[in-house]
């Protein structure tokens, strides 16, 4: 085995609405090993991003992290003090989002935000410029002594979020987690982003947790992978075998309507129905309403992740062994 | 006349020009945002539009749908003058449009059955016939009845995207403006639009002008696929010309920037591109994607390519087109 960076058990997130309590994370369970890109992948609303949340104990009101614990670097994050969890944030874990406009401040050069993130150490001014510099470039800045004093507003969108990885990096985290990092950008800045994230991951050694709804990115990018849905995680796998033999009903659906065929070549699938409202409390699987092969234990009885061949898991009552299926 | 020419296709532009104008230090300049297009959109297809944010594609579909008045040049819907006053109230009901963000589509302080009651009253019809109208076409598009008496925020974005199409082809247009359409959708109800929006231009025989940055969901949809750059038409033609034989190289580096649809494909041949876009203010001397094409050569940087036709009804404007090797 190899070792685990991060070790997530059981993680369950409430919010605590008008309606009733939803379980947003409900009893997710994964790891990440050393070196690794893991993707965690999903539709609106399935829970991926406020797992990530959760890891990184940023869950706001009417949020409630309600149980599990985070394994990492020989500690459960969920107990850490609000002021040792600050310490983790940033140095041991870095995070970076959608739309770095926001995560950048606009008031600021691009080169004082990222001194100031290592001048928090106690560095001195100049080795901490020459770090942020030499980053830039690693990023595949041009211009670096010139950019090093632009401001946010100033370059461009794909350039930002250079500047964010960079400005992660930086502090060389154990676990770097990106939420749809690529997201709001055209395609081919994401080709190049993806590329460079590729490069990075190599000498840099970080693990990395991606956050995305975009199937290509998984197959680009990562390792190993989750599907999430309605708070729950499904499947887990090697991105291969993922790809080649998914299990689980809803990922195979998800699979066939990606648009990866011509309309002469025939039609997508759909997944009838909609997400269940997670403030009910409900029976059985989540996905049981919209499956096309649901059988009646599906109503009744939650499946849980199990073990369907090497490395490969998935929740699902018709992978539980032939016996099931005759019942 | 131009008529005469036009007639073949439901659309026709000649040398279309959108220029922005800009204040800069007192004196003029403009941001050419759609600079020399010429373009057909042939009856009954579906023409796909495709570029980088920026490239002037939405800029386009806003003079079509008559809502931007062109710097120069006009365009001819049925072979008439979009732009000519006799013709606008005729024209207007033949093309449809739906956006990218839905919620911001709908006036969220009316009834979903307002929103789609209000372009029929506008045009004459009776409340009955409107009542019919809605119910008929709603039903087309699997908006349940419940749904009519609703507001915009009580319903899912997939739901309120099938609202939009439904206003868009209540009037019963010849031709659709989708702009990026799906692309605030999540993948199943992503496939689920598409899969829609494909049955309906069969059923009322319209003609689809897609425009979307998604080269995958383009590629599912088009008959035709038409690449926009700074601007400027790079590359037109059949589906197949463009994503199995494309002659251009900023298309082809375009569909090497396509994420891989398996992770077997990680490491396929691609060429990325690198720098940005050229900043499309002022004057500009040759090909305007010579700054970042790996295969620019001094002719590029000095003269304009025309379009060449590299197959039957493949056109790229390039001056190499056809002699380069990917």
């Amino acid at each position: 085995m190899k070792d685990k960076v991060i070790d997530i058990k059981e993680l369950c997130v409430d919010f605590h609405t008008q309606g009733g309590i939803v379980k947003a994370v409900d009893h997710v369970s994964f790891d990440i090993r050393k070196g690794e890109v893991f993707a965690l992948v999903g539709e609106s609303g399935c829970g991926k991003s406020t797992t990530a949340m959760g890891i990184m104990q940023l869950i706001r009101s009417p949020g409630t992290i309600s149980g599990g614990e985070v394994h990492f670097e020989g500690r459960d994050l969920l107990r850490l003090s609000a002021a040792e969890m600050t310490k983790v944030r940033g140095r041991e874990i870095g995070m970076i989002f959608q739309n770095p406009l926001d995560s950048l401040n606009p008031v600021y050069t691009i080169g004082g935000q990222m001194m100031e993130g290592l001048m928090v150490e106690k560095m001195d001014k100049k080795e901490a410029y020459q770090i942020a510099f030499d980053m830039l470039r690693d990023v595949k800045i041009s211009d670096v002594e010139s950019r090093m004093k632009s401001y946010p507003h100033e370059i461009s969108g794909g350039m930002r979020q250079r500047v964010m990885i960079g400005m992660m990096l930086c502090r060389n985290p154990k676990l770097l987690i990106a939420d749809e990092p690529t997201t709001a950008l055209d395609v081919t800045i994401q080709a190049g982003i993806i590329q460079l994230m590729n490069e990075l991951r190599q000498k840099y050694g970080s693990a990395v947790l991606i956050i995305t709804h975009d199937f290509g990115i998984v197959a680009d990018i990562a390792d190993r992978v989750g599907v999430m849905y309605a708070g729950n995680l499904i499947e887990v796998g090697e991105v291969t075998e993922i790809f080649d033999h998914p299990k689980h009903p809803y990922t195979r659906l998800l699979m066939k309507a990606l648009p990866t065929i011509t309309k002469e070549e025939g039609r997508l699938e759909t997944i009838k129905g909609t997400v269940p409202n997670l403030a009910e409390e409900r029976q059985g699987c989540n996905f049981a309403d919209r499956c096309p092969s649901c059988l009646p234990q599906c109503r009744e009885k939650k499946p849980v992740l199990l073990e369907v061949a090497s490395g490969h898991l998935c929740a699902c009552h018709l992978e539980e062994g032939g016996s099931n299926h005759a019942r | 006349m131009q008529d005469s020419k036009a007639s073949a296709a439901l659309v026709h532009t000649e040398h279309l020009k959108k220029y922005f104008p800009l204040r800069r230090n007192k004196e003029s300049a403009f941001v050419r945002a759609v600079d020399d297009v010429s373009l057909d959109i042939y009856q009954g297809e579906t023409l796909g539009l495709v570029g980088e944010s920026g490239s002037g594609k939405t800029t386009l579909a806003k003079m079509i749908l008559g809502l931007l008045q062109p710097t120069e040049s006009t365009i001819y819907i049925s072979g008439r003058d979009v732009w000519d006053k006799r013709n606008k109230k005729e024209l207007r009901s033949s093309v449809g449009a739906v956006f990218q963000d839905p919620a911001s589509s709908l006036n969220p302080r009316s009834s979903i059955y307002r929103s789609l009651e209000r372009p029929l009253q506008v045009n004459g019809y009776s409340k009955e016939d409107a009542r019919r109208l809605i119910y008929e076409t709603a039903e087309k598009i699997n908006i349940g009845r419940e749904l009519l008496t609703r507001f915009p925020h009580e319903l899912s974005g997939g739901q309120q995207q099938r609202v939009s199409i439904a206003r868009a082809i209540l009037l019963k247009p010849r031709l659709l403006v989708l702009d990026e359409p799906t692309s605030a959708l999540d993948v199943s109800v992503q496939a689920q639009t598409l899969n829609e929006l494909l049955n309906l231009q069969q059923e009322l025989d319209m003609t689809y002008l897609f425009i979307t940055h998604n080269l995958s969901v383009v590629r599912y949809m088009s008959d035709r696929i038409c690449v926009m750059y700074g601007g400027k038409v790079m590359e037109i033609g059949k589906n197949a010309d463009i994503y199995r034989d494309c002659v251009h190289p900023y298309t082809f580096s375009l569909l090497s920037s396509v994420p891989p649809l398996h992770p077997r494909e990680r490491n396929r041949k691609k060429h990325l591109l690198s720098g940005d876009m050229p900043s499309l203010v002022g004057e500009i001397q040759g090909c305007r994607f010579a700054s970042r094409c790996r295969f620019c050569r001094d002719i590029c940087s000095q003269q304009e390519p025309e379009m060449r036709e590299a197959a039957e009804g493949h056109f790229a404007a390039c001056h190499f087109a056809g002699e380069l090797e990917f």
